[in-house]
């Protein structure tokens, strides 16, 4: 039972990753619409679906926090200043999406279309680095404590981890923005230009990230099998594509996100927490909280998934841009 | 400054920022659900579409205001981690399944719900859309619930064992039926009420000095009121009883609060050392100042919120009410007070607690992480540099569309929160 809660958890990062991909893709990806108008539009997009999408990260930590505390308090304390600036980046994406319509002065949508694609950008690599640290093992501070430092964040393994998500949301956002845009249109001439270039992009980046993992991880075979998925389902997205199903084309190009939090569970097994020494890991029996805990939390939280799963469909069905758009 | 120091400021300024946001959010999301549901009931197409441009436009008020709940929010939460990670390794198992309930239970529906509602004024059938205000109403008072049982928790430990120097719960009934959790929800529930209401009246008293829009803003200057002064006995009546009870199960805070003095304060100094062993166990005097405020105030708005009501008395539904200019100017003078005396309230629970994280279990000394005085000071600038900001942005865009009056649509989005008919229930 251990394993399905750690599971869970993962799951909730996994779905926020997924869904977000696309957030940051339409963020970064702003600038390329022509006039104010299309700017408001790729906005509008987006607006009614973000709450949504960025909830999965406030659940992941809640659950974390409720079914294996320990590892909450030990993994927010080893990812402290990464989280700082996803953190800043995330306010400042927010509040982009939530102002830039709230005035109509030109300098006032000029900031905010600068900060958009920036925290996008910010948010986009910044989770990819930081999950390809937690795969390679972070590091070992003075104090017996696990932490990620500046030199793990640097290490070619994390950059690659940034590029492939940063590929792959350009990636997702260029094809949802591209179901919103008049097919003839300067803007979506842009966006499938920038999907053109991003597919061969991560798939290569998906390969060199296959083959630095297997080089500097300690499990080879799991980083390597988790590209290989990834890069698969990339050929798969492009194959819906050009058969005309753009959603399944969304679908399948968001397996690369969902697989970056598999990808740290098929490295690293039940160590929760993994260090490249082995000095301050933590194992899931000992972060995994106790019966009494785990009990209230399943007759509580698992019934939550059976509305908010049809809720989340739902709430796609009414706000995602379909392609008569 | 040392690193408690910084964590514990950052920490009151981000719950400062959040509450304000949040008590206003949670008065206003069940004035737009009861004005719903009201709309949706009315048979006459004109009343309905009057009914209706209430819901969009004290519900757009709502959306904005939500915005930074939320992102304030959000700081909150990742700040048990970041910086107070003790909790986690002490209390890990007590405090960390309410914390996962409240997330998942109620701010992962919360969420989704409200996107749904917020843009799906004509996209979502009027009866779906009208569940989904309650909808997200029912989760948001959910989730007050189940961070309040953390917070009671804090404040007085229950149905729990310490093994090994870890908590564990033995009876989660004990837990969620503690009284240091349902005193202070009844108090707040009644305080985020007289802070809707008051917001209504200062909005509505706005526009009626100007003459403008009598019809809409007549009846929700009086709603306001009456709500504002149902909220503020609740809050008074819950305060006391609360206040008493204090003196039982926390008398160091019940004696800086009471402005106990002399011997008298010795007194309570001296019992709290013999059951926790020596140390100074008292919350600062300050406290005392704080609560006094959050009492005077509360007793002037017992008073007071009921003055802009009578304006309307004696004048044909339609007339001007300009010249009341007393009872029209009066609540944007009482809306402040009312952030006042919730900011007062505020640090008189949790100042109060001081020095404990966990009352007789765990200060907030040893619950802090380890971690150094540099990187507390980065993430207490960067949080309250981007949050000040933010706060002072929406709250300038929330008094803008309460000025534009109800035509202005959400943040300027009038197609993603359109005007229009709305078709009434059978």
């Amino acid at each position: 039972m251990d394993v399905f809660w750690y599971a869970l958890v993962g799951l909730l990062l996994a779905g926020y990753l997924a869904l977000e991909s696309i957030d940051f893709g339409v963020g970064m990806l702003l600038p390329l619409a022509p006039s104010e108008a299309g700017r408001a539009r790729v906005r509008r997009t987006i607006v009614p679906l973000f709450l949504a999408n960025e909830v999965w990260l406030v659940a992941f930590v809640g659950l974390l926090f409720g079914a294996l505390p320990l590892l909450e308090g030990k993994l927010l304390y080893a990812l402290r200043l990464p989280l700082l600036a996803l953190l800043t980046a995330w306010f400042l994406r927010d509040a982009a999406l939530w102002f830039r319509g709230a005035h109509p002065g030109a300098a006032w949508r000029r900031t905010w279309d600068v900060v958009l694609p920036v925290s996008s950008l910010v948010l986009a690599a910044g989770w990819g680095a930081v999950l390809a640290a937690l795969v390679r093992g972070l590091s070992t501070n003075g104090g017996g404590h696990a932490v990620l430092t500046a030199t793990d964040l640097l290490h070619p393994f994390a950059l690659l981890g940034g590029c492939v998500t940063v590929a792959g949301s350009l990636r997702q956002g260029a094809l949802f923005t591209g179901r919103a845009v008049p097919g003839d249109s300067v803007h979506a001439v842009r966006l499938g230009r920038v999907r053109r270039a991003a597919t061969p992009a991560l798939l290569v980046l998906l390969l060199l990230t296959a083959v630095v993992g297997a080089l500097t991880t300690g499990a080879p075979p799991a980083v390597a099998g988790v590209g290989a998925l990834a890069a698969v389902c990339v050929l798969a997205s492009e194959a819906s594509l050009r058969s005309g199903r753009t959603f399944s084309a969304l679908l399948f190009g968001a397996v690369p996100f969902l697989t970056a939090p598999l990808a740290v569970g098929a490295a690293h097994g039940t160590t929760v927490l993994a260090t490249r020494s082995g000095a301050g890991e933590l194992d899931l029996p000992e972060a995994i909280a106790d019966a009494a805990s785990l009990q209230l939390l399943a007759v509580t939280v698992l019934p939550v998934f059976l509305v908010v799963i049809p809720a989340q469909v739902w709430i796609w069905r009414v706000f995602a841009p379909t392609d008569r758009a | 400054m040392n690193v408690v120091d910084l964590a514990r400021l950052q920490f009151a300024v981000t719950a400062t920022l959040h509450f304000l946001f949040v008590a206003l959010t949670l008065g206003l999301v069940t004035v737009v659900a009861f004005l719903q549901t009201r709309a949706l009931r009315t048979k006459d197409p004109e009343r309905r579409s009057l009914r209706m441009r209430q819901v969009r436009f004290w519900g757009g008020l709502y959306v904005v205001n939500y915005a930074l709940g939320i992102i304030s929010g959000l700081a909150q939460e990742f700040q048990f981690g970041l910086n107070w990670s003790g909790l986690s390794h002490v209390l890990g198992n007590v405090v960390g399944a309410p914390l996962a309930i409240e997330t998942m239970v109620a701010f992962f529906l919360e969420a989704t719900f409200l996107g749904l509602w917020a843009f799906g004024f004509g996209r979502v059938p009027p009866r779906a859309h009208l569940a989904l205000i309650w909808g997200v109403a029912f989760t948001a008072y959910a989730s007050t619930f189940w961070i309040m049982v953390v917070n009671g928790f804090m404040q007085r430990p229950v149905g729990y064992e310490m093994r090994d120097g870890t908590a564990h719960v033995t009876d989660w009934g004990a837990v969620v039926t503690n009284g240091a959790t349902w005193y202070a929800i009844v108090h707040i529930a009644g305080a985020v009420t007289l802070l809707a209401g008051l917001f209504m009246t200062a909005v509505s008293a706005y526009h009626l000095r100007r003459d403008r829009d009598i019809g809409f803003f007549r009846p929700t200057l009086v709603q306001g009121s009456l709500l504002a002064g149902a909220g503020a006995l609740v809050t008074t009546a819950a305060g006391v009883v609360h206040l008493v009870a204090l003196d039982d199960y926390q008398p160091e805070k019940y004696a800086v609060v009471m402005g106990a003095t002399g011997a008298e304060l010795d007194r309570a100094r001296d019992a709290a050392a013999a059951a926790y062993g020596t140390g100074d166990w008292l919350p600062p005097v300050w406290v005392g100042v704080a609560s006094l405020l959050m009492l005077l105030i509360g007793l002037l708005l017992v008073v007071l919120v009921w003055v802009p009501a009578t304006a309307v008395r004696g004048a044909p539904p339609g007339a001007s009410l300009a010249r009341r200019r007393f009872r029209l100017r009066l609540p944007a003078v009482l809306l402040p007070l009312g952030f006042v005396a919730m900011i007062c309230g505020w640090l008189s629970r949790e100042v109060g607690r001081q020095p404990w994280m966990v009352t007789g279990e765990l200060t907030v000394r040893e619950a802090i992480g380890d971690v150094s005085v540099g990187g507390m000071l980065a993430s207490f600038l960067a949080f309250t540099f981007v949050l000040g900001t933010l706060a002072v942005i929406d709250w300038v865009l929330i008094c803008h569309y309460a000025r534009r009056g109800p035509d202005a649509g959400l943040l300027g989005d009038e197609d993603l929160f359109p005007a229009g008919p709305v078709r009434a229930l059978d």
